[in-house]
């Protein structure tokens, strides 16, 4: 894989990057803060997002292949309970997330 | 112009530098030494955070590379993965909206909307006012973008040195992160619906379409909730 390729990938993935971005940018001009539409795409994004999460924690690609699902939804589940138990404490949440899930796993 | 890196930018980029910047440091850091296994060098990982800043869309460029996938595999890649970034700023840019700021400050701002600056944005924009949202949205998201061009570059020279375990743990940040944010922010029936479906649904329908399921997942659960609590209530 030659160096020139490389970066010739790494501009089409920023144009296929920003692509998005921008066509987001000039819709939203169409966009009421207030209105049916915004609450439209509200739940479309909330529901990608949520469906990106779950699939990180069930079907993870990378470094996190190697651990277990179990020890990943355990860490999670119990996360969420800190995350109530805090009232909603987002930092301690989720540090306590990364420590459990590092004491589950090894 | 001359109003935007006011206090509310610096108060942003103040709030961008704590545990978001954290969490999505601990990813980056990871994509360094992704990118130095995937046989990128340091410049080529510096410049990908720089212009192309979306991890997941990141990575399935260096998994495209890994298996000598063409260039129209790696611009179709990344386009499906990073499909999501339309809705959201969609989403996002009316939040932000000032009456006589020019449009291409929104395409300029576009370029920092991931999902890390959306969530925790959209979670905390109500205590900001109207007025200054722009400002301190910049200022956090681009934060975030220059603080993950730092942690790629780092994570690159120092991949192999690290503990795998630390190293797995740290990786394990980030989504973490993303579960506590939404989770906190479940405030309407709609979203929540939304959230709890999706949740369900996409690692269902990922053992039918692993490439379209998040996106699938997304737009199902979104139509169907949006249907039940807002057009038909």
């Amino acid at each position: 894989m030659s160096s020139s390729y490389i970066y010739f990938a790494i501009i089409l993935s920023a144009i296929a990057t920003y692509l998005p971005r921008i066509l987001g940018a000039m819709s939203s001009a169409y966009v009421d803060e207030n209105g049916k539409i915004f609450k439209f795409v509200s739940c479309i994004s909330y529901g990608i997002l949520a469906a990106l999460i779950s699939r990180i924690f069930i079907y993870p690609v990378g470094a996190l292949e190697e651990t277990a699902t179990l020890s990943r939804l355990i860490a999670a589940a119990l996360t969420i309970a800190c995350l109530f138990m805090t009232r909603k404490n987002v930092l301690f949440s989720s540090l306590f997330g990364i420590i459990l899930f590092g004491i589950i796993e090894y | 112009m001359k109003n935007t890196f006011n206090k509310s930018f610096r108060q942003g980029c103040f709030e961008g530098a704590g545990i978001p910047g954290i969490s999505l440091c601990a990813s980056f850091f990871a994509l360094g030494a992704v990118f130095k296994n995937t046989g990128l060098d340091a410049y080529q990982s510096f410049l990908s955070t720089l212009i192309a800043f979306a991890l997941p869309g990141q990575v399935v460029m260096a998994e495209t590379l890994i298996v000598q996938g063409a260039l129209l595999n790696v611009f179709l890649a990344v386009l499906l993965t990073n499909a999501r970034l339309y809705p959201m700023t969609v989403n996002l840019i009316p939040v932000v909206r000032q009456e006589g700021r020019p449009k291409w400050h929104y395409y300029v701002l576009s370029h920092f909307i991931a999902v890390t600056s959306w969530v925790h944005f959209l979670a905390n924009y109500e205590k900001i006012k109207k007025e200054d949202r722009f400002n301190f949205f910049l200022g956090f998201s681009s934060t975030l973008w220059f603080l993950s061009v730092i942690a790629t570059v780092i994570g690159f020279y120092i991949a192999g040195i690290i503990s795998k375990k630390i190293f797995i743990a740290l990786i394990f940040l980030n989504p973490i992160y993303f579960l506590c944010m939404v989770v906190s922010n479940l405030r309407t029936k709609h979203i929540i619906f939304t959230v709890i479906f999706s949740f369900i649904l996409s690692p269902i329908l990922f053992l039918l379409s692993p490439q379209w399921s998040v996106v699938i997942a997304g737009l199902v659960a979104g139509i169907v909730s949006y249907l039940i609590f807002i057009h038909f209530k």
